[in-house]
């Protein structure tokens, strides 16, 4: 993984133009764009082990992430794929949670990521900022709830 | 029946002269493994030939002495071919998927609607398809990118990578094209596709789409119809192939109704609009 220090500028265009900050109050993300910086990670890298501290999320930019089990016995098994527009790493947001789940590069991939312990702080401070996030990852929450709902019924298993 | 037709010339189209319930003859000629428990079976007609099946039809196969299942017909060939995509779940398809080149089985049809694709040309059409459901939408596709549609995006869910249909035919119609997105509920890293619902691809490409058709588990097609919507495709323009119990295929016995349709003849292939509140019955 290597981080480039890039002017401001260009982080806040990244954030402006990524999905899951379509909308967000642009001084939030002068906001966000302070606290955060390109994070590029080779194709087979690792974002993040389960377990790890939450120090930054990233916001995808470039390539597929894969959110991974690895369970005793069993090969390591890719639950979920995150993709340019989408986040991965959000378990800080709830009591500072540590990341719950192994995050692979499966591509080369491009993520500006962000330091959750000042977006926490900032949060504290600004209901406005507070409320954003809180919007935004319940929606993500809400649908990656009805994929892993799906993935358990087996649709796919159970066609006749 | 009229006693002087020429019921023996091979290429003829006369299932429509004899009775509805009659199978007719039909000759396995190639078996080819999709998966573990997929084969799809290419038919030839024995003597009459059934009509050409348009895409979304389907046919009665009967398997002499177990019984008779209906089959999407999945590939239409030359001179009365035409292929069956089956997966081995119970007695009769069990039958039908171990049949070999040379065996003969009786088929009816074809029956029911079809998916809508000169109403497509020059639009922006989504395909979302899941598990067996790209079966019925194979030959829509092939007929929507030689159409030429504004724009083809097809999204295929599968269970996992060796679940996948028609690994040929994505390439296939990659090369001709259309954008092709594959999604599976879970893999191994060296997966190249997405790991997800078909429903969570359809959401991720954000985008607007003049017609959908969609063909899969009825939760799976319940929740991609939802996204189209979601993304501005109007609900009339959103086609799903609903299947029941198909036994007569000649809407007589009642045994596909779902409300005032009875799917053998009113389906598979519905407008989303139509059939809405019927799959919001419990119990339907």
């Amino acid at each position: 993984m290597t981080r480039d220090h890039t002017d401001a500028g260009d982080i806040r265009r990244a954030l402006g133009d990524h999905a899951f900050f379509a909308g967000m109050d642009p001084r939030h993300l002068d906001t966000l764009a302070r606290m955060a910086g390109w994070s590029r990670h080779p194709a087979h890298s690792w974002l993040a082990h389960a377990g790890d501290p939450p120090d930054r999320f990233h916001a995808v930019v470039d390539g597929r992430v894969g959110i991974e089990i690895d369970a005793p016995g069993r090969d390591p098994l890719v639950v979920a794929t995150v993709h340019a527009g989408d986040v991965v790493g959000w378990s800080w947001f709830i009591d500072r949670q540590p990341w719950q789940f192994d995050v692979v590069a499966l591509d080369d991939v491009r993520t500006v990521a962000i330091d959750v312990d000042r977006v926490l702080d900032a949060c504290a401070s600004s209901e406005g900022l507070r409320s954003e996030f809180t919007t935004r990852l319940l929606r993500i929450v809400a649908s990656r709830l009805h994929d892993t709902r799906m993935q358990l019924v087996d649709v796919y298993g159970s066609e006749r | 029946m009229d006693p002087n037709a020429d019921t023996t010339a091979v290429g003829g189209h006369l299932s429509d002269l004899v009775d509805p319930l009659v199978p007719i003859a039909h000759r396995v000629v190639a078996v080819d493994a999709e998966t573990a428990d997929v084969v799809t079976l290419t038919f030839a007609p024995v003597a009459d030939a059934l009509a050409p099946a348009r895409p979304g039809q389907f046919v009665m196969v009967w398997s002499f002495g177990i019984g008779e299942i209906p089959v999407s017909v999945s590939a239409v060939g030359d001179r009365g071919e035409f292929g069956l995509t089956v997966r081995a779940v119970g007695a009769v398809s069990n039958a039908v998927v171990a049949a070999r080149p040379g065996d003969t089985l009786g088929v009816r049809g074809p029956y029911g609607t079809v998916w809508p694709t000169d109403e497509a040309v020059a639009r922006d059409v989504l395909v979302v398809a899941g598990g067996l459901g790209l079966a019925p939408l194979r030959t829509a596709i092939d007929e929507l990118a030689a159409f030429g549609t504004r724009r083809l995006t097809v999204v295929v869910g599968a269970r996992d990578p060796d679940q996948v249909l028609y690994p040929r035919d994505l390439q296939r119609w990659r090369r001709l094209g259309v954008d092709v997105h594959v999604t599976v509920d879970a893999a191994a890293r060296r997966w190249d596709g997405s790991v997800g619902t078909a429903t969570a691809v359809v959401a991720r490409l954000g985008e607007h789409h003049d017609t959908v058709f969609v063909c899969g588990p009825e939760l799976m097609m319940t929740s991609a119809a939802r996204a189209a919507i979601v993304q501005g495709t109007d609900a009339a323009n959103v086609w799903v192939s609903l299947e029941r119990n198909m036994h007569c295929g000649i809407a007589q016995c009642g045994r596909c109704q779902l409300g005032p349709l009875l799917l053998c003849r009113d389906g598979a292939v519905v407008r989303w609009d139509h059939v809405t509140e019927l799959l919001r019955e419990r119990g339907r």
